[in-house]
């Protein structure tokens, strides 16, 4: 890249990238079926079954302990049926970009510790969200996957700046979001926020994932953010995955008085996301 | 009065306050007694944790750190400390994942795998 980082913005970063510049076929496709008001259950699936790997894999979530249904799942249009459309949506472009993102040289980050600590975000999330009575808990799952894919960026298309933050961060005491800061002008967050953007998904995503970890920054869906933030505290607590920094960012206190959630629900929490989670990357992860 | 975690829960604890499911609905009252079948019946209504009378805890169900081995328990407490360096170790969240951090340490310690302590 020709321009010097200190004038790159967060935005120039997923244009200049065939991987980013444009979402995934199948998931245009979905998209399409499922926001025409004509498509039937069956519409749908015909879809998603096109992506063979990715019918299969949400098939075995459907059937994890994810959901525990009494009776086994075994089409994609029951599945649909009985999570709801926008539900598999969700877990259907998760699913996506975990595949899309294959193939980044894994020299500065362990990509498989980096998506087990995505994963392990995106089911606290989803545990936190259902603690919290929020409607659509998947969507919790979907911004817990994304919430850090701006550090894959950034080590993807400024592979020589990714390396100095690493460096910097084993030499200071301080978060990594703030190095990335201090050597690029912006952060993780930002870049996956305007990913967020240029693949036109809903504006709540763009707004969690670029504030996760100010999360009183968030005008419009600051319980979604703190829900996030506080997702990722707790999985470097449990020390699920990593993301290239093991360090539990500090907490912002305010926004958490807003979820209202007492303490007590953490050790519920911790016992479900440990059997959801070995299960989960099981199976999204083997390839 | 004293707040109690729904594991730490047992027969004969007395409530100190009355136990309402999310809409509202009474599901003991306080001054009862509990009884196996309230806990479980708190447990399926996902209650996390009720107000029992400080008189009726016995000493059985205080945080039970002392039969833990407190080298162990010191090595755990060490292992995590480096992992907390960037928060606010005084904020009862910080302190309740410190809490289940040092006890999921604790577990993968040689002998310690069925340690239960909440």
């Amino acid at each position: 890249m020709s321009t010097s980082p200190k004038t790159l913005r967060p935005k120039d970063l997923i244009t200049g990238s065939t991987r980013t510049s444009s979402l995934p076929e199948i998931f245009v496709m979905i998209n399409e079926v499922v926001n025409d008001p004509t498509s039937s259950f069956s519409d749908i699936a015909q879809v998603v079954n096109l992506d063979t790997a990715l019918s299969a894999r949400l098939l075995k979530i459907v059937n994890s302990s994810f959901y525990s249904f009494p009776s086994n799942i075994e089409t994609v249009t029951h599945a649909i049926a009985v999570i709801g459309t926008e539900q598999l949506h969700n877990l259907a472009l998760a699913t996506t970009i975990i595949a899309n993102f294959k193939g980044i040289p894994d020299k500065t980050l362990n990509m498989n510790l980096f998506w087990r600590h995505s994963m392990g975000v995106a089911i606290i999330a989803r545990n936190l969200a259902i603690h919290c009575r929020e409607s659509n808990p998947e969507r919790f799952y979907l911004a817990g996957i994304l919430h850090d894919i701006g550090r894959l960026i950034i080590l993807e298309n400024l592979p020589d700046e990714a390396a100095e933050i690493m460096a910097r961060k084993n030499e200071a005491s301080q978060v990594l979001w703030k190095i990335e800061r201090e050597v690029l002008g912006f952060d993780h967050g930002e870049v996956g926020a305007a990913l967020s953007r240029s693949w036109n998904l809903p504006l709540s995503l763009e707004e969690i994932i670029g504030n996760h970890h100010n999360p009183s920054l968030s005008k419009r869906y600051p319980l979604e953010t703190t829900i996030i933030h506080l997702a990722d505290i707790i999985a470097k607590a449990m020390g699920l995955g990593s993301s290239g920094d093991i360090h539990v960012p500090p907490l912002d206190e305010t926004s958490w008085e807003q979820l209202k959630l007492p303490t007590g629900v953490f050790s519920a929490i911790w016992n479900q996301t440990e059997t959801q989670f070995n299960e989960t990357v099981n199976i999204i992860l083997s390839s | 009065m004293r707040k109690v975690r729904i594991e730490q829960l047992t027969s004969g604890m007395r409530l100190a306050q009355d136990v309402i499911n999310f809409s509202g609905q009474v599901l003991l009252y306080k001054g009862n007694p509990l009884q196996p079948k309230d806990i479980k019946n708190f447990k399926a209504w996902g209650i996390i944790e009720v107000v029992v009378e400080t008189s009726s805890l016995n000493s059985s169900n205080s945080l039970d750190s002392n039969r833990i081995d407190a080298k162990l328990l010191a090595e755990a407490q060490n292992e995590i400390s480096s992992l907390f360096q960037y928060s606010n170790i005084s904020h009862p969240v910080i302190s309740e994942l410190m809490r289940l951090s040092t006890l999921n340490k604790l577990k993968q310690k040689p002998g310690m795998e069925n340690v239960n302590v909440y």
